[in-house]
């Protein structure tokens, strides 16, 4: 279908003079007209009058009409299809009615009803299964959901895409299983917490915690019952060893054997006492007898010792007397012998003091002979040093530097001279042969022929004068030549030498000799450091002391004669040694009296302590009577002893100490079974408590029998939650694939024309088709957007791409629709609405190109968009 | 010594305070109150049958370790019909071991309460003696009826064997190891009857050797329900077995190949075979399902099993996830869907018949279409 021209009247603005849009081209199509010129009423009034029975009065058709007219909208559109012209005229409300005629012929085709119902054919296609088809016609919109106000159309289009994916049914099956699902699955398809799943995937694991602590129980509970009838097959163990061995019956027969064992023991240990008390006194009465005798042999030989002793102590008084005086003797004789020797004493004294002075007068001898010496070599240097000065006094005074000044002045004045003598000048002489030989130059007479005359030479001609040369350098030369002569002298006099090698000669010899003379005041200084003074003074010092020490030795001598002190000496040591001798004999004898006094102290005291009777007629009794008493004591011995071997016959068949180990082993024995029977009594208590208290209980083994079971109805539970989870799953995922895959069938076609115009606006993008056969869906830049996500501007544009894929693909069918823009790309950029319009210049030319009716207020706009210009008129 | 007839009851495997964990714990507390209220219910028959004498052959109580109310109460039972003689024989669920049980049993059983824990010929009636053959732990390992060959009795003496175990040869359930009582037992010890417990379903073996089945079912069986056996003994003859029920509950298994268009068939079947034996009410019923069902007929035999669950003790469902689905046009059509759905419905046929997938991927997608034709069934 491509419209041609629209037409109305009495709609809106326009009133009876009505509207008329002419000269519709098959592609571009612009309308650029102020706001309220009536632009949304010419397509409020060509949608009512393609889509609208002719005989509706609804409120769409009322407010078509003019404000505060009566008059009926009408309207007449030109169009073409399948290359046949068409003229559509409906008139509503007041004689309304519809006709369809050929627009070439004005052959009325149809008329009212049969008008419209052949209007409905030719908006219809009968192609079903790919794509959409029929007449495409979208007014300005966000989406297709937006373009409700199509009316059959968009409704068509929607209905064919329902039929093929199932429509309504599709729909419910698929919300009926997602519901069911839901109650399993969260929308992640995660394990929905509180579902059925959920719950009896909780239901298994707690049924199996369950089962485990009853399992645990019931073995607890039958060990309980195994360990208490092991334990009382352990007490009836012992109930039966202790009837067998009778513990009680042998712990009294040993109690009985110990009892007759001990009152054995003790009536052999009152024997055994009685032996040995009788034992004891005998062994006492021997041994008072025994120190009776003993005592008798002391006092015995302490009495005859004192007397012995009383009598040499009086003579050892008289010896002592004796020694004493000889002693004093003696010593007197001694005393004056140390006298003398003290005297020899003194005397050898002075023979030291003596000999020390000889060997200081000796050192002082040679002290002042090698002064002496020093002196004598200092003389000699001096002397030499004297006579090196004398000498280098009468040298010339010229020193080694002076001698190259000297030098350098002659060398000076030499090359002056040579440069002079190189000045020459190159002359012939012709001599006549008178005057050969009166031509001299410094005496010498010169021959015909060239010669050279230098600078400083005179060619004198005799009698006739001189000849010299008289060139400016040469009297340059000449004045220093004289300067430098003249120094040169002036220097031989100053120094009072012939000339340089002269002056060389005298300042070599002043070096040399200053020298040795050098060396010689060092030898001087090594010698006498302190100076010669020093060694005069200590020279006189060294011979003043000789002389005094001569005289003291002089005097020693003289008096050195008195006496001999050695026979001085061997005499007294004598007489000493002797009274040592009597000192030491008259100490001993002291010692001895001393010492016999001691004794017969002790002996005294002794004889006094052995307290024996004064008498001996009363010693002799006493001694008596402790032998009788001895003999008593021992004969009682004897019979206690006869009668302890007689009770040993009589002794128990077991000793004491085994019969006690033995009593001791039977009462702990007997001890410890009581405590091991009581012990397992307790315990055997404690589990019959344990057991009685776990049968209060449930029965064990039909608790765990029965969470057996209800884990397995569990398990069961669990294994037909999850059956119908995958059951769901998989009628879900069936479903929405099949819709997935007929949908994309179905709008892949619409996707194929969309892609080319979308890459004009947004290159690199795609877009992903809907449900409601719109975008939904934009993939650009590795990702994915909702269409909502975008901004209104592009989401417009999006739309209007989608509008001209359809048409574009209804037009390739051979079923174009025209598209109708109204006040679109308001919100583009610039540069987007270029590139829009470029793509609705675009589709709208070429071989099948698509009629667009493009209605705008902007008219700065339209102007960049090309297209036929259609300017609205009066409908006449 | 010749006596005359000697009449008594054999019964086993009461296995008291059993606990059914599998039901709820309403179920489970009325089981085994069934379990101990057929004490009363034997002694009656007793009774009847003038029958002082009733032998437990062995597993009175289901654990070795059961709580003082779950032993006592069942002895305070056996109390109060003070005119009949108890004698209980351990068994393997309760050994004479070292839990003590018997030993609990002993401190606080009435006086006509009598425990067998001795390999002994005990007189119970003068020239009626019992042989037990007591367990002392849940394994033993060996013949426990071997000493009855050589024990002796009085001659003319009945001699009544009484023992828990497997008899070689005829071995259907427990274990295997267990199954040593030669069936020669009877014949070698000369006993007139061999009275077994262990099997919980009545069994002859011969006519001297049997098992008379737990008195009040635990499990579902196939068979007979619950009983005891009235036997009488006379010199010279073969025992008179006389089976007498005593449970209140029946567990029937049931087992239906259901087909595609006849499911409503086979549910009135059902209908008619739950309700052969006790009421509804007291009937623990296991149904093995096998077959195929439509898409239609599924959601009504669902509604079915839900209507007996509700009226039954319990319905034990089993096999549904091997019934196939068969999908007719017609099911499709009432999906009243089109484009992706009836893709979907493909689909998930593809998936549930592809050999290629797990039997789990396969009954996975079938469910899932199951769950499609639902929905369509609830929009419809």
């Amino acid at each position: 279908m491509r419209l041609t021209s629209l037409k109305f009247r009495h709609v809106g603005p326009f009133g009876a003079e009505g509207v008329a849009l002419e000269g519709l081209s098959a592609g571009l199509n612009v309308v650029c007209e102020t706001n309220e010129f009536g632009k949304s009423t010419i397509l409020k009034a060509l949608e009512t009058v393609l889509f609208k029975p002719f005989s509706s009065a609804d409120k769409q058709v009322k407010a078509l009409r003019t404000d505060g007219s009566d008059e009926a909208p009408e309207g007449e559109i030109t169009f073409t299809s399948e290359g046949r012209s068409y003229r559509l005229q409906k008139r509503f409300l007041k004689k309304k009615s519809a006709l369809l005629m050929d627009a070439e012929t004005g052959e009325i085709l149809a008329t009212d009803r049969g008008a419209e119902e052949k209007m409905t054919e030719l908006l219809r296609a009968e192609r079903f299964d790919s794509g959409p088809s029929g007449l495409l016609w979208v007014r300005q919109g966000q989406s297709m959901d937006g373009v409700s106000d199509d009316g059959q159309v968009a409704s068509r289009l929607e209905g064919e895409l329902g039929a093929l994916i199932g429509g309504e049914k599709a729909r419910d099956y698929l919300t009926k299983v997602e519901i069911e699902l839901a109650a399993y699955l969260t929308k992640t398809g995660v394990l929905k917490k509180g579902g059925p799943l959920h719950a009896a995937r909780t239901a298994v694991e707690i049924t199996q915690t369950e089962l485990a602590d009853a399992v645990r129980m019931r073995d607890l509970t039958k060990a309980t019952g195994t360990q208490l009838a092991r334990i009382q097959s352990e007490i009836l163990r012992l109930e039966s060893d202790a009837t067998e061995t009778d513990m009680d019956v042998q712990i009294k027969e040993t109690r009985d054997a110990i009892a007759l064992a001990q009152s054995y023991r003790n009536a052999l240990a009152l024997i055994e006492s009685k032996r040995d008390q009788a034992k004891d006194s005998a062994q006492r009465a021997s041994e008072r007898q025994a120190a009776q005798i003993e005592k008798l042999v002391v006092f015995n030989a302490a009495t005859d010792k004192l007397t012995a002793i009383m009598a040499g102590h009086e003579n050892a008084i008289k010896v002592r007397d004796e020694k004493r005086i000889a002693r004093d003797i003696l010593r007197t004789e001694v005393n004056a012998l140390d006298l003398r020797l003290a005297e020899a004493g003194r005397v050898r004294s002075r023979r030291e003091t003596l000999a020390r002075q000889t060997q200081r007068l000796e050192e002082i001898g040679r002290e002042t002979t090698r002064l002496t010496h020093l002196l004598e070599q200092l003389d000699q240097i001096e002397t030499e040093a004297s006579k090196l000065t004398d000498a280098i006094s009468e040298l010339p005074l010229v020193r080694r530097n002076d001698v190259e000044t000297l030098r350098r002045t002659a060398d000076q004045k030499r090359q002056i001279e040579a440069e002079i003598s190189a000045l020459s000048t190159r002359l012939f002489l012709d001599l006549q042969p008178a005057g050969k030989g009166k031509v001299t130059v410094d005496g010498v007479a010169l021959d015909s022929g060239a010669f050279e005359l230098s600078g400083s030479a005179v060619l004198s001609f005799e009698g006739i004068g001189e000849l010299r040369s008289d060139d400016g350098r040469l009297h340059e030369l000449s004045k220093e030549q004289a300067r430098l002569g003249a120094e040169y002298e002036a220097l031989l006099t100053r120094f009072n030498v012939a000339d340089v090698a002269d002056a060389a000669r005298a300042a070599d010899q002043r070096q040399e000799w200053e020298a040795e003379r050098k060396h010689l005041t060092t030898e001087i200084g090594r010698l006498a450091p302190q100076g010669r003074a020093a060694f005069e003074t200590d020279l006189a010092a060294g011979l003043s002391e000789a002389e005094n020490l001569s005289d003291q030795i002089s005097d020693l001598g003289a008096e050195i004669e008195i006496g001999d002190e050695t026979d001085f000496m061997d005499q007294l040591r004598s007489m000493r040694a002797k009274l040592t001798v009597l000192d030491e004999g008259l100490e001993q004898l002291q010692d001895t009296l001393a010492k016999a006094d001691r004794e017969q102290a002790r002996l005294r005291e002794r004889i006094t302590g052995l307290n024996l009777p004064a008498t001996e007629s009363e010693r002799t009794t006493q001694a008596n009577e402790l032998a009788a008493e001895k003999l008593q004591f021992e004969a009682d011995t004897r019979a206690a002893t006869a009668k302890a071997v007689e009770m040993a016959t009589q002794a128990p068949a077991q000793p004491l100490e085994m019969l006690n180990a033995r009593l001791t082993r039977l009462e702990k024995s007997a001890l410890q079974s009581r405590g091991r029977m009581e012990a397992l009594k307790t315990e055997a208590a404690g589990l019959t408590a344990r057991r009685d208290a776990a049968f209060e209980g449930e029965d064990a083994d039909a608790k765990v029998a029965a969470l057996q079971s209800s884990l397995q109805k569990n398990e069961d539970n669990l294994l037909r939650h999850t059956r119908a989870k995958d059951v769901r799953a998989l009628l879900r995922d069936t479903l929405t694939q099949t819709q997935a895959r007929l949908r994309a069938a179905y709008t892949a076609p619409v996707a194929a024309e969309l892609e080319p115009l979308l890459s004009m606006v947004i290159p690199g993008a795609r877009a992903g088709l809907g449900d409601s056969l719109g975008v939904d869906t934009v993939h650009r830049d590795g990702r994915s957007e909702a269409i909502s996500q975008l901004s209104g501007g592009t989401q417009e544009q999006f739309a209007i791409l989608t509008r001209l894929a359809y048409a574009r693909l209804l037009a390739r069918g051979g079923a174009s629709a025209p598209v109708i823009l109204d006040d679109a790309l308001v919100y583009a950029d610039d540069a987007r609405r270029d590139a829009m319009f470029d793509v609705l210049n675009h589709v709208s030319s070429g071989d099948d190109p698509i009629q667009l009716l493009y209605l705008s207020c902007h008219r700065g706009a339209t102007n960049r968009l090309g297209g036929t210009r259609i300017s609205p008129n009066p409908w006449v | 010594m010749l006596r005359m007839a000697f009449t008594f009851i054999h019964t086993a495997d009461w296995q008291l305070g059993k606990s059914f964990g599998q039901f709820s714990a309403e179920a489970a507390g009325a089981l085994r109150l069934a379990r101990q209220a057929v004490i009363e219910q034997i002694a009656r028959v007793a009774r009847e049958q003038d029958a002082v004498h009733v032998l437990v052959a062995g597993d009175v109580w289901d654990s070795a370790i059961p709580s003082h109310s779950t032993l006592r109460q069942p002895l305070a039972i056996m109390g109060e019909a003070q005119d009949i003689h108890w004698w209980l024989l351990p068994g393997n669920h309760d050994p004479d071991g070292p839990d003590g049980l018997w030993d609990r049993i002993d401190a606080v059983k009435p006086e006509n309460v009598h425990t067998l824990r001795d390999a002994t010929p005990i007189e119970i009636e003068t020239g009626v003696f019992i042989l037990p053959a007591p367990w002392a732990r849940i394994q033993h390992g060996q013949d426990l009826t071997a000493w009855m060959d050589t024990a002796q009795t009085p001659e003319g003496a009945l001699r009544i064997g009484l023992a828990h175990g497997s008899v070689q040869g005829f071995g259907t359930e427990g274990d295997t190891d267990r199954e040593i009582i030669p069936p020669s037992r009877a014949e070698s010890a000369r006993l007139d009857y061999l009275a077994l417990g262990d099997w919980h379903a009545r069994r002859e073996i011969q006519a001297r050797i049997q098992y008379p089945g737990t008195p009040e079912p635990d499990r579902h069986k196939t068979g007979a329900r619950g009983q005891v056996l009235a036997v009488t003994l006379e010199a010279g003859a073969s025992p008179q077995v006389k089976v007498i029920p005593t449970a209140q509950y029946d567990w029937p298994i049931l087992k239906i190949d259901l087909h595609p268009d006849a499911v409503q068939d086979s549910m009135a079947d059902l209908r008619t075979r739950f309700g052969s034996g006790q009421p509804l009410r007291r009937t623990h019923a296991r149904l093995d399902v096998s077959g195929a069902m439509t898409a239609a007929e599924w959601p009504v035999f669902e509604r079915f099993v839900e209507e007996m669950r509700g009226e039954m003790a319990s319905l034990d469902l089993r096999g549904e996830e091997h019934v196939r689905l068969v999908v007719v046009p017609e099911d499709i059509e009432a999906l009243d869907a089109q484009g992706s759905v009836r893709e979907a419905a493909d689909a998930l046929m593809t998936r549930s018949e592809n050999p290629d997938l797990s039997r789990d991927d396969r009954q996975i997608a079938s469910e899932a279409l199951r769950l499609l034709f639902r929905y369509a069934g609830e929009s419809a």
